[in-house]
């Protein structure tokens, strides 16, 4: 069962890392307040 | 037109995942440029930045202490950025055991507490380090070796992320940064590593530039403003830190995130990286760093191209992608019944938390 879930969790791992790129470039847009950077909620 | 979509798509995600790591295995073999190491025993600062650690930074100190490295020849610095949990008295407590505790009453940002912690710093190298990873006992020296080299500015440590057992973890998350660090291992054979591990870098300290406060991938930033003045920033697998592995890809979705928006932020910064003639590896910035942001964006247009395209061979790679996709939404599935905290939340970064 864990080789199986590990096995499944490995093409989630890869879509979710690349909607985190996705996810990154709206950051990068917008500013992030959890960032631990002095823009803060700001525009980066 | 489609056509020309697809096959771009499909080569471009080909390229950035098996090609480059073909490409660099066969320059290494033809110009490999080995590192002349040498133990040897320069002065360091160790420079650590916190915001609020309390549950790392006394277990952090005391793995400090007990690195095998001559005492009066380490300087520890902890740059406190306003913490809120009193990770400042616990730091403290330290300064009797020659810790040097920069503190900021308020909030100034990562880069901005590092370049406050460098200010102090004496020794001839700065090695960066987080407060939440454990560094192997020979680690430092094993850095600073490389430093015999003339033509190394930078060097970063290996992180290993380990099971709960205390073994290498070999869960997804683990088994993609096993294949990050072999690139990693590859173009730092040929010339660079166009980043380096925010868990264990060391510099020259004379090649510190101080940082813009709102950067926020100074273990980035810094190697690369280093191999664009010419020394080279250099992988070594020998000296090792050590993290838990995420349970759950959730977690590493959060610090990925970060990351890759510090890589937006990079290019838009440094646009010199991706210049030939001024960034020595430009090719390797291309392949990787930018590659990986270019991903998803071909991930998108291979499928909508492939849903023109439902004839032949297009057909077998068109349910290859929906089989891809249902086993990742299984896999969600899977992790949303086994993981604490709910997927699809947008992520919490906790502070001081770096890629892995």
């Amino acid at each position: 069962m864990n080789t199986f879930r590990k096995v499944l969790l490995v093409p989630y791992t890869f879509v979710l890392m690349n909607w985190a790129v996705l996810a990154g470039f709206f950051y990068f847009v917008r500013g992030h307040e959890n960032f631990w950077n002095a823009a803060g909620t700001r525009r980066i | 037109m489609v056509e020309a979509i697809f096959w771009t798509s499909l080569l471009c995600i080909a390229y950035v995942y098996a090609g480059y790591p073909l490409l660099l295995m066969v320059w290494r073999r033809l110009a490999q440029r080995p590192v002349h190491k040498q133990y040897q025993e320069p002065s360091v600062s160790l420079v650590m930045t916190m915001h609020d650690e309390r549950k790392n930074v006394c277990a952090k100190l005391e793995n400090c202490f007990e690195l095998d490295y001559p005492a009066d020849k380490l300087q520890v610095i902890v740059s406190l950025d306003a913490p809120t949990d009193g990770t400042d008295a616990l730091v403290r407590d330290y300064a009797v055991r020659g810790v040097n505790v920069v503190y900021s009453p308020v909030r100034i940002g990562k880069a901005a507490a590092l370049n406050s912690g460098v200010a102090v710093a004496t020794g001839e190298v700065l090695l960066f380090a987080d407060a939440r990873q454990q560094f192997d006992r020979s680690a430092l020296r094993e850095l600073v070796a490389n430093f015999a080299d003339e033509s190394v500015g930078s060097v970063s440590g290996e992180l290993v992320l380990l099971d709960e057992q205390g073994k290498e973890s070999s869960d997804a998350v683990s088994a993609y940064w096993r294949y990050e660090k072999g690139l990693r291992a590859m173009e730092s054979d040929i010339h660079s590593v166009p980043g380096a591990s925010g868990a264990i870098y060391a510099i020259r300290r004379e090649l510190f530039v101080p940082l813009h406060p709102e950067t926020i991938l100074d273990d980035v930033v810094i190697p690369m403003r280093i191999v664009l003045g010419g020394k080279r920033a250099i992988f070594d697998p020998a000296a090792c830190a050590y993290d838990v592995a995420s349970q759950n890809p959730e977690l590493e979705y959060g610090r990925k995130t970060r990351t890759l928006t510090g890589n937006y932020q990079l290019f838009a910064q440094m646009p010199e990286l991706l210049v030939p003639w001024r960034n020595p590896i430009a090719l390797q910035m291309v392949s990787h760093k930018l590659g990986r942001l270019i991903v998803p964006y071909c991930l998108a247009t291979l499928f909508i191209s492939n849903l023109f395209l439902l004839h032949g061979s297009y057909l077998v790679v068109f349910i290859c992608q929906i089989l891809w996709y249902a086993l990742a939404g299984a896999g969600w599935f899977l992790s949303i019944r086994s993981a604490e905290s709910p997927a699809c939340q947008f992520p919490q970064f906790s502070r001081g938390e770096k890629e892995i």
